[in-house]
């Protein structure tokens, strides 16, 4: 975000205007992510600024009550999809490995949704230390 | 059997700088953008259309539909008009407010048989269901008798 902040204010601004809401009022509809961002069934998509769709925020959407965010970064002009910028590929492949990894601890049972099925438990662990 | 672990909280000094700069009239713009992109295609949704048949109900193309559900889009009031239209539903609906349909306007005129006051009372009801599903039921105001209707 820091990287961002002052070339991309008010485009950072839309998307955190976008996350707060998802978060306080909305839901994670799909409608208001790019699908299908990643691999077939991992859930990967990206959040987007507006109007101009100069940023990208890749993320993992489970159905309406949780997203984990992710990095990003500028979809510039003429780039079609992320795999053509090395940025947005870096971080959107870095988002499918943590789905990849997420997904399987679940079936593992590693991981766990809480009760109310909003928030991930159990063996936590930080992957920015990746 | 692990230790359950919650995620800790982020926090993070830019994002909040940020979200103090957002000021309360820009984040409810963002908020009725996304809702009323929601309220749209829920109504869709329940019409039983995708989005290239809803699309073809309103003349534009499938990749204009994606864009205004993304709730990014500044509707203007003949778009959504035409919406409603569509949809078949008053242009308040589409922003969460109840519809009412009125469904009859009974008159009711009671007469005596002894020379006394014929009474006109007029009780306009009205039943309405709002997009939520919640049942409402709403009697007008105008439903006591008025002495100047009598009649000798």
């Amino acid at each position: 975000m820091v990287e961002y902040k002052a070339g991309f204010k008010n485009e950072v601004k839309d998307i955190i205007k976008t996350i707060y809401q998802i978060g306080h009022t909305t839901g994670a509809r799909s409608s208001f992510f790019k699908q299908h961002e990643g691999k077939y069934g991992d859930f990967v998509c990206a959040l987007f600024d507006v109007p101009e769709k100069n940023l990208r925020v890749y993320c993992i959407r489970f159905g309406m009550v949780a997203v984990i965010l992710g990095g990003g970064g500028e979809k510039a002009e003429g780039v079609r999809a992320w795999q053509d910028d090395e940025k947005l590929s870096k971080e959107a492949n870095q988002m499918i490995d943590y789905a990849k990894d997420i997904l399987k601890r679940l079936d593992d049972g590693d991981l766990y949704w809480s009760k109310d099925k909003t928030e991930l438990e159990g063996n936590l662990k930080n992957y920015d230390d990746e | 059997m692990n230790k359950p672990t919650k995620a800790r909280k982020y926090n993070s000094s830019i994002l909040n700088e940020l979200l103090d700069e957002i000021t309360p009239l820009e984040m409810e713009q963002t908020k009725v953008k996304m809702q009323l992109a929601a309220s749209i295609e829920d109504y869709m949704n329940a019409k039983g259309w995708n989005k290239s048949q809803f699309a073809e109900k309103v003349g534009k193309n499938p990749s204009e539909i994606t864009k205004w559900f993304s709730g990014t889009q500044n509707f203007t009031i003949d778009v959504l008009t035409e919406i409603a239209s569509a949809l078949g539903v008053e242009l308040p609906a589409l922003f969460g407010k109840k519809q009412v349909q009125m469904i009859y306007r009974k008159e009711i005129v009671v007469k005596a048989a002894a020379p006394q006051p014929t009474i006109f009372m007029t009780t306009p009801m009205s039943h309405g269901i709002d997009v939520y599903g919640y049942n409402l039921f709403a009697i007008q105001g105008n439903k006591t008798a008025l002495t100047k209707n009598y009649q000798a």
